[in-house]
């Protein structure tokens, strides 16, 4: 009987993870790989296994690019966090009948490609752009509002919004109004009710959202590339460059290994953290 | 913080979230390119323009769309079905699968792409659309299993054994009572697949090529090399197509779960 | 005045008047029950109190002092909700000190009121406890300590024992009761128990659709109930319809049907004005010999139905013209085997002939 529902599920699941074993595990096997040979201009990558790549990371520039990413990473996570607190509650709270048009105006510019909001944030700050505009009719001088790192971060804090938010949510959720109720009752005010009681219980969520949204603005790359400016040059640019441009295979590879290291621990975390959270809203 | 406070915020928050795609849709319809707003006027110049450019459409309905469907159903199928292995038949392992199925969403999009392009050059398969649907295959599975495999846990057991206690084998009561069940989760993923295809550009910046460039990757070189309003109009058909999209999934589906 | 005043009360959702006016009084140290079934605004106008719902129109007064525009974190009532919102993160010392610590007493206070206030409840020793590790009626004395501790001008009360069991529930309302006439603390207390209301308050208002439909002592209530709703919420009742032949000062006859029954309360009814007939079924006799015959109120029937209740047995009479009574006799009584069929005699003694205002029947 066991072996029969095996039989079943082998086959179920065999086109599955042969995909899954064919593009994603081989592929990253390949670059782990690739990350210890040595480069060649000529022929892109020789097999003598060095560390040399991994000991490039070292080099000041790649230093500062690396710094320059944890930098962007955590003030992205703060801003998130600061913005979607607030935001997340508000959801939490809301009645059913708005709810669903507020989720859908949370999501939309979530699953529109990063591109297109990028673009539209370029018209705003842009040179000839709107702020700018604005500024100029109240007789400012013109800004340069773009091509440094707080456009970057405004650019992943409006992409990455919701993923703090919807993890905030389901957490707040979690906390019965009563609870609340009760706090006021006894005196809390706004401020005393964040800190003392939804800070503390809407802990998971909040930790979730942070990894999450950490881990996916570490390892950027569009938005950077468009409203960084060479000033700005994170990670993933650096992959980039070095995949398709330089052609230095091995050392992109490196650049990915350890990306990927970072990440992978950011989002076992994460995952592990969504379990707990899960469990929660089992129970009331 | 007072009721009307806060929904002061949160609606100041919603124009920051919105506001890029709100002044990409109103530059869509201004008549000059002068990236004005509100917009000077209204007029279907760069959709014109749009539907005259060859690369764009190439890139919209050649490409994306076409790469699009082939995920989509690729991936519902592919991610259905190992979501019914996962929750129906598998006894061992499960949570490693289950793991190993999500994988994807734990790896940077870039690093899927860099890794796939040096990939398909070892195997020569550079720049062909079936290297692109299998990278976006990698991102769209694990929408499926998750919202196929939490359409099935949410089925009572009991209706099944029900139509096993009506006389209905194992097989049957499984067709006919459990897969209508799971009908809105296996559509939902089937419009996420999509959507993650469509909107891709990580991947896509890695492995397309000449002929295989996305309306994404399209946008994103005429960005840096020559940025006028057909780039705005040809957004604005992608953000109304998706959120048609969206608006279809949401009906089906809690959207909660995309994160 | 010293206490709770609260004048015509109105609470609207989107142009429906959801309650109101409401208008009651509890002096210092009354214990009053706000009564009625589900949905008759009750809890609305307990959380208009507290402030989590902001009257329309109406005042609310504490010792004088109106409440009505304040928040809730500044009013100084305590309040007890039904499912308890303790704080599932914190000890059980850590609840009943939360209001304590907001207001930055010295940690010597907060341990000493803390105490005290466990001690009051009954519940010392589970200090370090979290609430997920208490029983039902644990979290509901700390909920109660928790209040207690801030020593608040009022305690008001949303059907904290509903959610316990038949005997915890006995339990614990004697002790709420003995709790608040020690301390002397005004209370008010939402329930949709007539039991509990009769028990335990000095004053009930009975509530029916955001109405007020009568103040009184619980005896008052149960025996003059002065509206067909109120006599048919409390206790159960014999309600029939009937017509006014004659009336003077302290003798009505009422035509119910083809019968006559007499009323010793002929005060405010005149003759010819339609009525609605109370008879408790409690006050129902039993006619057991032939001397003794009462003058009035004499009517002969046959049983239908006896259903034993292991203390009462509750008794189903058919007269005639299809008048029908529910009789209640204590089963210690009754030594004649009452059964279906059987022919009986039963009489009311005039002042257990009720009369109430009728009213068209709105469901």
């Amino acid at each position: 009987m066991t072996t029969a529902r095996g039989w079943v599920a082998f086959v179920l699941l065999a086109p599955g993870l042969t995909v899954l074993t064919l593009f994603l595990l081989v592929p990253l096997g390949l670059i782990v790989v690739i990350s210890v040979f040595t480069y060649s201009p000529t022929q892109i990558w020789l097999p003598p296994v060095t560390t040399a790549n991994y000991v490039k990371f070292f080099d000041p520039y790649y230093l500062g690019v690396t710094w320059t990413t944890v930098r962007i990473g955590l003030v992205t996570t703060l801003v998130c966090a600061v913005l979607g607190y607030p935001l997340a509650y508000f959801l939490a709270r809301l009645r059913s009948r708005w709810l669903g048009l507020c989720l859908f105006l949370l999501i939309t510019p979530l699953m529109v490609s990063s591109v297109i909001r990028i673009f539209g944030w370029l018209v705003i700050l842009g040179r000839q752009g709107l702020v700018n505009a604005a500024l100029g009719a109240v007789g400012f001088a013109r800004v340069d509002l773009l091509y440094n790192e707080p456009a970057v971060v405004v650019g992943l804090t409006e992409l990455l919004l919701p993923f703090m938010v919807l993890p905030l949510m389901t957490a707040i959720e979690t906390i019965p109004r009563s609870v609340e109720e009760a706090a006021r009752n006894l005196g809390a005010g706004s401020f005393a009710l964040f800190q003392r009681v939804l800070l503390p219980l809407s802990l998971p969520g909040l930790v979730s959202g942070a990894l999450l949204v950490y881990s996916v603005s570490i390892s950027a790359l569009v938005t950077p590339a468009l409203m960084g400016g060479r000033k700005t040059r994170m990670l993933g640019n650096l992959v980039y460059d070095e995949v398709l441009t330089s052609m230095n295979w091995p050392f992109a590879s490196a650049i990915a290994v350890v990306l990927l290291i970072v990440t992978g621990a950011v989002m076992a975390t994460y995952l592990r953290t969504m379990r707990v959270l899960a469990r929660r809203v089992g129970r009331p | 913080m007072t009721r009307v406070s806060l929904l002061t915020v949160v609606v100041l928050i919603y124009l920051f979230l919105l506001a890029p795609l709100i002044i990409v849709v109103a530059v869509s319809f201004d008549p000059t390119d002068a990236f004005r707003f509100p917009p000077s006027g209204v007029s279907l110049r760069w959709y014109a323009a749009f539907f005259a450019s060859e690369t764009f459409l190439r890139a919209f309905f050649r490409v994306s769309l076409v790469v699009a469907v082939v995920v989509s159903a690729m991936a519902t199928a592919v991610g259905g079905l190992a979501a019914i292995g996962l929750v129906r038949f598998l006894t061992r392992g499960r949570t490693l699968v289950e793991t190993f199925f999500l994988a994807p969403i734990v790896v940077p999009e870039i690093l899927l792409g860099a890794a796939l392009f040096l990939y398909y050059s070892r195997i020569k398969m550079t720049t062909s659309l079936a290297g692109l649907v299998l990278g976006h295959l990698l991102l769209a599975i694990p929408y499926v299993v998750r919202t196929v495999a939490a359409g099935l846990a949410g089925i009572d057991p009991s209706l099944e054994e029900a139509a096993l206690s009506l006389g209905a084998s194992r097989p049957q009561a499984f067709w006919k009572v459990t897969v209508p069940m799971i009908r809105s989760s296996v559509l939902s993923g089937a419009i996420f697949a999509f959507i993650v295809s469509f909107s891709d550009i990580n991947i896509a910046l890695f492995v397309s090529g000449p002929d295989t460039v996305t309306l994404p990757v399209h946008v994103f070189s005429q960005i840096i090399w020559q940025a006028d309003p057909t780039i705005a109009a040809a957004s604005t058909l992608q953000i109304v197509l998706i959120a048609a999209l969206l608006a279809v999934a949401q009906r089906t589906f809690r959207l909660r779960v995309t994160v | 005045m010293r206490g709770l005043e609260v004048r015509d009360l109105t609470r609207c959702y989107s142009d429906a008047v959801v309650v109101g006016p409401v208008s009651f009084r509890a002096a210092e140290g009354e214990f009053v029950s706000l009564l009625g079934p589900s949905g008759c605004g009750k809890t609305t106008t307990l959380r208009c109190i507290a402030g989590f719902e902001t009257a329309d129109a109406g005042d609310i007064r504490v010792d004088g002092k109106s409440l009505v525009g304040l928040p809730p974190h500044r009013r100084d009532v305590g309040l007890v909700f039904q499912n308890y919102a303790l704080f599932p993160h914190l000890t059980v010392f850590e609840n009943v000190a939360f209001g304590l610590r907001l207001r930055r007493r010295p940690a010597a206070e907060i341990a000493r009121r803390v105490d005290e206030a466990l001690r009051l409840v009954d519940l010392v020793g589970l200090d370090a406890r979290h609430p997920s590790q208490l029983s039902g009626g644990q979290q509901q004395r700390v909920a109660l300590a928790r209040c207690l501790a801030l020593e608040p001008r009022l305690l008001l009360l949303d059907e904290p024992l509903s959610n316990l069991d038949l005997k915890l529930r006995l339990q614990m309302r004697a002790e709420i009761r003995k709790l608040q006439r020690r301390l002397g603390k005004t209370a008010i207390y939402v329930t949709h128990d007539q039991g509990e209301a009769l028990a335990l308050s000095d004053q009930i208002v009975v509530m029916s659709r955001g109405r007020v439909e009568q103040i009184g002592t619980p005896r008052e209530i149960y025996e003059t109930p002065r509206t067909r709703f109120v006599a048919d919420f409390i206790g159960a009742s014999n309600l029939l319809a009937g017509s006014v032949a004659s009336a003077s000062s302290d003798r009505v006859v009422v035509r119910v049907g083809d019968l006559s029954l007499t009323s010793s309360h002929g005060a405010d009814v005149a003759t010819g004005q339609s009525v609605t007939v109370l008879i408790r079924p409690e006050r129902v006799r039993l006619l057991r010999s032939a001397n003794d015959r009462p003058a009035s109120n004499l009517l002969a029937g046959r049983v239908v139905d006896v259903v034993y209740l292991g203390e009462d047995l509750q008794v189903s009479v058919e007269f005639e013209s299809r008048l029908a009574l529910t009789v209640t006799l204590k089963a210690s009584d009754t030594d004649e085997a009452l059964a279906p069929g059987a022919a009986v005699t039963v009489w009311i003694a005039p002042t257990d002939v009720r009369l109430l205002p009728a009213e068209r029947e709105t469901s």
